[in-house]
C-alpha cells in the first residue's frame, strides 16, 4: 500500500501573468493531519484545487492517492472528502435535501445514521435551509456532508473562515473526534493558527506561491526563535548571523528574530560580538508565523505623525 | 442513480422557471388565438397552391398571427435563463467546486444540465405550443385546409431557444475575456437563428438549426472538460 496519499511535483501556476503557485513539491503521508498555512493569496486556495484537479497547472504535476490530480476517477473522488472555501453549498436545498442529493454518489459508503448524530450535534435541524443558515452552521453541514461517506482523505480549505471562536472550537473538536476515531489522512488549510496548533501535526507554510517551510508542528515551534541582545556599545549594523528574518534596533538593544539556529550557535554569536546579556523571548504560532512570513520591509499602514 | 440525481438537482432548480416561461406562452398564445379568431385574416388562404413562405414572414404574417412572437420570445428567454441558471449563476455563488468534486464524471454532470434544458425548452414549451395548435384546429382556425407547416415552423422556433440556451452556455464557460471567444458562441448563435428565419423551406431550416446544435453542443462540451473550477 503506498504510503504517500498527496504528492506534488514542482506544481506552478500562472493566472495570466500573475504567478500563484511556485514549483510546489509535497508528500504527505497517510495518517498525517497536515496544516496548510499562510497570509491570504499565498496560493493555498489554488494548490488544493490543482490536487483535486479543479485548476489545471501550467507545469508540474499532482497526484491524490497515487491518481494523477487532472485525471481524477470518480471512485478516486469518492475517496476523497472536500470541504471548500466559504462553504458554498445549494441555497435553496434542505439539509434533509442536500443529504438526499449526496447519498447516491456514495452507495456504498453513504453513513446516514453518522450524518444524523453530527447534525444532532451541531444542534441543526434537517428540515432548515442552507440559505437560512449562518456561515458557522453551513460550516457543520459541510463537514458533516464532507466527512458522512467516510473519506480515507479530507481535504479542507479554509473551513473556519468567518467563523465564531464557539463554533469554530465545536466545528474543531468535532473533527479532532473524527480523526482519533477512524484515523483519516486531513489536509487543512487555515490563517487561524490556534486552529492548526490544536489540530495538525505536520505544516506546510506557503508564501507568496512558493513553499517556505514542510515540517512537524513541533519542529516549526522550536525553529523561529526571538533573541534579545543588550550590547555593551551601539550595537554591529551588519548582523552576520545565519538564519536571519529580521532585526529590530532600539538604542543598545538588538531584537533579532532568527530561524533554523540552536541555543549554541546563538550563544556562539553574542560572546563574539561583545553582547552584554541576551534572552530568548517566547513567541506563540501564530507571532512565529507573522514572523517567518513578514515581508523584510513591512508597509505602515498609517503614518500616525502625519494625523 | 448519479445520473438522476443531478437531473433532478437540475430540474427542481429550473422547473420554476420553465413552468412561467410555459404558463406564459400558453395563456399569451391562446389569447393570440382567440383575438385572431375575431379579425381571420386570409394570408395563407391568399398565397396560391403550392407557394413557399419564408420563414422571417413568419413573425409577420402567421397564420396565427402574434404567436409566432410569442414562441420566439418564450424560447429565446427561456434559453438564455437557463444558460445562465446552469452556467453563470454557479460561478457566481462559488458553487462549482462542491457541484465537481462528486464520485461521477464531468460528461455526466454537463449531460444532466442538457437534459433539463432540453426537457425544459423543447419537451415543455414544444408541447404547449402542440396543445396551442390543436386548439385552433379545434376551434377550426386553418379551415377549410390545417396548414401543418405552421406547426413545424412553431417547433423549429422553440429549437432556435436550446441554441441560445447552448450560446449561453459557451460563454458563461469560457474563461477568456469579452472581447475574444467568450462573444463568439453568441455570434454564432445569432447567424444560426437568423440564418434559420432566412431559408424559405423547413427542410433547410432544420439543416440550418442542427448544424448550429452540433457545433455549439460540441463548444460547451470541450469548454466544460477544460474549464478551470
Amino acid at each position: 500500500m503506498n504510503t504517500t496519499v498527496i504528492e506534488t511535483k514542482n506544481l506552478t501556476k500562472y493566472y495570466g501573468k500573475r504567478l500563484a503557485l511556485d514549483h510546489l513539491s509535497i508528500k504527505i503521508p497517510r495518517g498525517s493531519i497536515c496544516g496548510f498555512l499562510g497570509r491570504n493569496g499565498a496560493g493555498k486556495t489554488t494548490a488544493i484545487k490543482l490536487m483535486l484537479g479543479l485548476l489545471s497547472p501550467t507545469a508540474g504535476s499532482s497526484h491524490l492517492l497515487s491518481c494523477d490530480s487532472q485525471a481524477l476517477t470518480p471512485g478516486i473522488r469518492a475517496r476523497v472528502g472536500y470541504v471548500t472555501e466559504g462553504h458554498r453549498l445549494f441555497r435553496w436545498m434542505t439539509i434533509k435535501g442536500l443529504e438526499k442529493f449526496q447519498r447516491p454518489f456514495f452507495p456504498y459508503q453513504w453513513n446516514s445514521d453518522f450524518f444524523a448524530e453530527m447534525i444532532d450535534y451541531f444542534g441543526l435541524s434537517r428540515k432548515q435551509k442552507i440559505k437560512h443558515l449562518s456561515n458557522g452552521q453551513r460550516a457543520q453541514v459541510s463537514l458533516a456532508l464532507t466527512l458522512a461517506p467516510n473519506p480515507e482523505l479530507l481535504i479542507m480549505d479554509d473551513p473556519t473562515l468567518g467563523v465564531d471562536a464557539a463554533i469554530r472550537r465545536q466545528f474543531l473538536e468535532g473533527m479532532i473526534q473524527l480523526i482519533m476515531k477512524q484515523g483519516r489522512t486531513v489536509l487543512f488549510s487555515s490563517h487561524i493558527l490556534g486552529d492548526v496548533e490544536r489540530v495538525c501535526d505536520r505544516i506546510l507554510v506557503l508564501d507568496g506561491g512558493m513553499l517556505r517551510a514542510d515540517c512537524s508542528l513541533e519542529q516549526f515551534r522550536q525553529s523561529i526563535k526571538k533573541v534579545k541582545l543588550a550590547f555593551a556599545g551601539m550595537p554591529p549594523q551588519d548582523i552576520d548571523i545565519p538564519g536571519l528574518l529580521h532585526q529590530r534596533q532600539n538604542g543598545k538593544e538588538l531584537e533579532l528574530v532568527l530561524v533554523g539556529n540552536s541555543d549554541e550557535q546563538i550563544s556562539q554569536w553574542a560572546e563574539t560580538h561583545q553582547v552584554s546579556q541576551y534572552d530568548t523571548a517566547p513567541l506563540n504560532l501564530e507571532d512565529q508565523f507573522i514572523e517567518f512570513t513578514a515581508p523584510e520591509q513591512p508597509k505602515q499602514l498609517f503614518q500616525w505623525e502625519t494625523i | 442513480m448519479n445520473f438522476l440525481a443531478l437531473l433532478k438537482k437540475e430540474l427542481r432548480e429550473s422547473m420554476p422557471y420553465i413552468t412561467i416561461v410555459a404558463a406564459l406562452l400558453l395563456s399569451g398564445g391562446l389569447l393570440c388565438i382567440n383575438a385572431y379568431l375575431r379579425h381571420r385574416p386570409s394570408f395563407y388562404h391568399s398565397i396560391p397552391s403550392g407557394e413557399l413562405v419564408a420563414m422571417h414572414r413568419l413573425a409577420q404574417h402567421f397564420h396565427m398571427n402574434g404567436t409566432g412572437i410569442l414562441i420566439m420570445v418564450c424560447s429565446l428567454v427561456l434559453g438564455v435563463g437557463l444558460g445562465i441558471l446552469h452556467f453563470w449563476l454557479p460561478q457566481l455563488t462559488r458553487t462549482w467546486p462542491f457541484l465537481i468534486h462528486r464520485s461521477t464524471s464531468k460528461t455526466t454532470i454537463l449531460s444532466a444540465k442538457l437534459t433539463a434544458a432540453l426537457i425544459g425548452i423543447p419537451v415543455v414549451l414544444g408541447s404547449v405550443w402542440s396543445v396551442l395548435f390543436c386548439h385552433a384546429c379545434r376551434i377550426r382556425l386553418f379551415a377549410p385546409v390545417v396548414h401543418y407547416r405552421i406547426l413545424y415552423e412553431g417547433w423549429i422556433i422553440i429549437g432556435l431557444g436550446f441554441i441560445a440556451y447552448l450560446a449561453t452556455a459557451c460563454s458563461g464557460l469560457d474563461t477568456h475575456r469579452w472581447y475574444t471567444t467568450r462573444l463568439l458562441s453568441m455570434v454564432l448563435a445569432l447567424f444560426v437563428i437568423i440564418a434559420t428565419f432566412s431559408q424559405w423551406q423547413i427542410v433547410s431550416a432544420v439543416a440550418m438549426m442542427s448544424l448550429g446544435l452540433v457545433i455549439l453542443l460540441l463548444q460547451t462540451y470541450v469548454f466544460f472538460q477544460v474549464k478551470q473550477f
